[in-house]
């Protein structure tokens, strides 16, 4: 059987002329039955129009509606304000709103717009009172991102927590049948929108992981007809091999400063083990050495440790061990399965994907003082858990509806999205960091 | 004639000589995939290990008599969780070593698969170590080590693209693929 070799084509950079691909559509299921009510009003100087992906009061609305934790009030105003000193605090008595969002988007010559907005608390005093405002000067182009940049400044102020509105979700898409597949490694904003490939092939791509910066994306692919790991430049698109090994090459993760690698290699063994691997020089540094399965290792914040899956205890578990002193614990007891792990950024959480009986695995969380496991989703065919910077949501890809798409599920489960992909098969999801 | 009756007669022997071996491990509930019994065979139950009742999966032939070729691709396929070459499979591997061993410019590429659930990372494992369990079992018959090739991919590579479990036991396989004859 003639296997048809094809090469990779490592795509288009994403300040490119856009093709037009089909973005995620997020749908936010289950929100807080606390959310907070918020009043946006639409910003002077664009009509309300929420097909319109540059207005920038229409994205802020569904960019706190869609986090769970508020209640959207986007019509049905008394009045219009634009600025705080334009509102009419009579105006807003009667509103059920906590907050209110008022701004302006206007022309600033050379094809820059300026972007205007004050958020007040409303019903604690007769004068309006800004709480948060702030003022951008950006192209047309950039709209969008600075409406996702006001959702984080309104989100950190009435929430405490730092938003993440503007980060990004990479993952694969896989889209054909049988011998004809085509793998992309595709990034899109945390929305779901503006989706771009930055690799392409007929061989599976799995395992994507960003560098801390957010300029990068290590994964694993196939293209070789074996195993290897690859770079990515986000931005360009160029890229290099990094590892290329005998037997397995897996489950890249980049170290907190950037300058190394975490991955599970098999070489010439029979399981994989951890190494971390230095970027500038090549380097390798074996840090299991049994005969077990080791795989998918994590670092966690303080760049001293590092979790990871391992079989030693018979199943599946999570392990976490002192890079200095090579000292391994056990840190996932519930369960028959845990797997994939993360930690959030302040070390306390772990996420994992996890098995209690059956064929069911979902999303769960290892509390790491107490040890009180919680299981965070219901549907049993997930996978590739990825953790948010902000430590409060984590993305997952889930198969149950027959064809592979993402959700997005709150640290405490209350909060629930789905984000199909209207079309083929989409998996191994990976949060960004936060990004400039 | 007598022969091909002889010699499936011995076959169907094996057979069910390894499939009561089979049905003496130990599995739990959550073992099994597709459960099938021997209809009226003094009560032996017996796991379904994909169809090898002379179907084709994914251009793999499956009959007895196809499974024996020297020099034919072949599928094999996996209990849940379980990376043991079940006993049935040995007189196809040694054909295939047979033919690899006599043919000096033959070379095999084997690839380790599982089903879709779990970590895609673990079954990437999972699937290594069902692939090197066939490269065993090929390199005890004689077969040299720089004859094989192994890749695993784990659950990225399905033959068969169902949600059930019919379709994760086909895909708890590995194929072996003649690179070159």
């Amino acid at each position: 059987m003639k296997k048809v070799m094809m090469a990779v084509m490592a795509v288009v950079c994403l300040s490119c002329q856009p093709i037009s691909y089909a973005a995620l559509h997020i749908e936010l299921t289950q929100g807080m039955s606390s959310a907070i009510p918020i009043a946006i009003v639409p910003f002077k100087g664009q009509s309300a129009d929420s097909n319109d992906s540059k207005n920038v009061a229409s994205v802020i609305q569904s960019d706190l509606q869609n986090s769970g934790q508020f209640k959207v009030q986007a019509s049905n105003f008394k009045q219009f304000p634009s600025s705080p000193s334009e509102v009419n605090m009579d105006a807003w008595k009667d509103v059920s709103a906590n907050d209110l969002v008022v701004g302006s988007v206007t022309p600033a010559g050379g094809g820059q717009f300026k972007v205007n907005f004050s958020l007040m608390p409303l019903n604690q005093s007769d004068k309006p009172t800004v709480i948060a405002s702030d003022s951008f000067t950006v192209p047309a182009s950039q709209l969008r991102k600075t409406a996702h940049r006001i959702s984080d400044l309104i989100y950190q102020k009435l929430t405490g927590k730092r938003g993440v509105f503007s980060t990004r979700i990479a993952y694969v898409l896989v889209e054909g049948d049988g011998d004809h597949k085509r793998y992309m490694l595709e990034v899109s904003d945390a929305d779901g929108f503006n989706p771009r490939p930055i690799v392409v092939s007929n061989e599976p791509l799995m395992s994507p992981n960003w560098s801390p910066d957010g300029r990068k994306i290590a994964y694993v692919s196939f293209e070789n007809r074996k195993a290897s790991i690859y770079i990515s430049d986000v931005a360009s698109g160029g890229r290099q091999q990094v590892s290329s090994f005998p037997g397995i090459n897996g489950a890249p993760h980049f170290s907190p400063d950037g300058n190394k690698l975490a991955l599970a290699l098999s070489m010439d063994g029979m399981t994989p083990n951890i190494y971390t691997m230095n970027l500038a020089t090549k380097a390798l540094t074996q840090l299991t050495n049994d005969g077990s399965i080791n795989t998918e290792p994590a670092w966690a914040p303080n760049g001293s440790q590092i979790v990871f899956t391992s079989n030693r205890g018979g199943g599946p578990q999570i392990y976490k061990l002192d890079i200095g002193s090579r000292s391994t614990t056990r840190i996932s007891f519930d369960g028959h399965y845990n797997a994939t792990p993360s930690l959030t950024s302040d070390g306390k959480t772990l996420v994992v994907l996890h098995g209690e009986g059956g064929n069911n695995y979902d999303v769960a969380t290892i509390d790491l003082d107490s040890g009180a496991t919680r299981v965070v989703t219901q549907t049993g065919a997930v996978s590739a858990p990825s953790v948010a910077p902000n430590g409060q949501m984590v993305v997952y890809a889930d198969i149950s509806s027959g064809r592979g798409s993402l959700g997005i599920v709150s640290i405490d489960g209350k909060i629930k999205l789905n984000l199909p992909s209207p079309v083929g098969s989409v998996r191994e999801p990976a949060w960004s960091p936060f990004l400039g | 004639m007598n022969y091909h009756k002889l010699f499936k007669i011995a076959l169907l022997t094996l057979a069910a000589v390894s499939i009561s071996a089979c049905s003496s491990t130990k599995k739990n509930a959550s073992d099994m995939g597709s459960s099938s019994y021997m209809g009226g065979n003094g009560g032996v139950s017996t796991m379904g290990l994909g169809p090898d009742d002379g179907q084709s999966i994914g251009g793999y032939g499956t009959s007895d008599a196809y499974r024996l070729k020297g020099g034919a691709n072949q599928i094999y396929f996996f209990d849940f969780d379980q990376s043991n070459v079940h006993e049935k499979y040995i007189p196809s591997l040694n054909a295939q070593a047979n033919y690899v061993v006599s043919h000096p410019s033959a070379r095999i590429l084997l690839t380790g698969n599982t089903d879709e659930r779990g970590s895609s990372e673990y079954n990437i494992a999972l699937g290594n170590r069902r692939a090197l369990a066939v490269q065993n079992a090929l390199k005890s018959q004689g077969v040299a080590s720089q004859k094989i090739r192994v890749v695993s991919y784990g659950s990225e590579k399905p033959v068969a693209q169902g949600h059930d479990d019919k379709a994760w036991a086909l895909n708890r396989n590995v194929q072996l693929i003649y690179e070159a004859k």
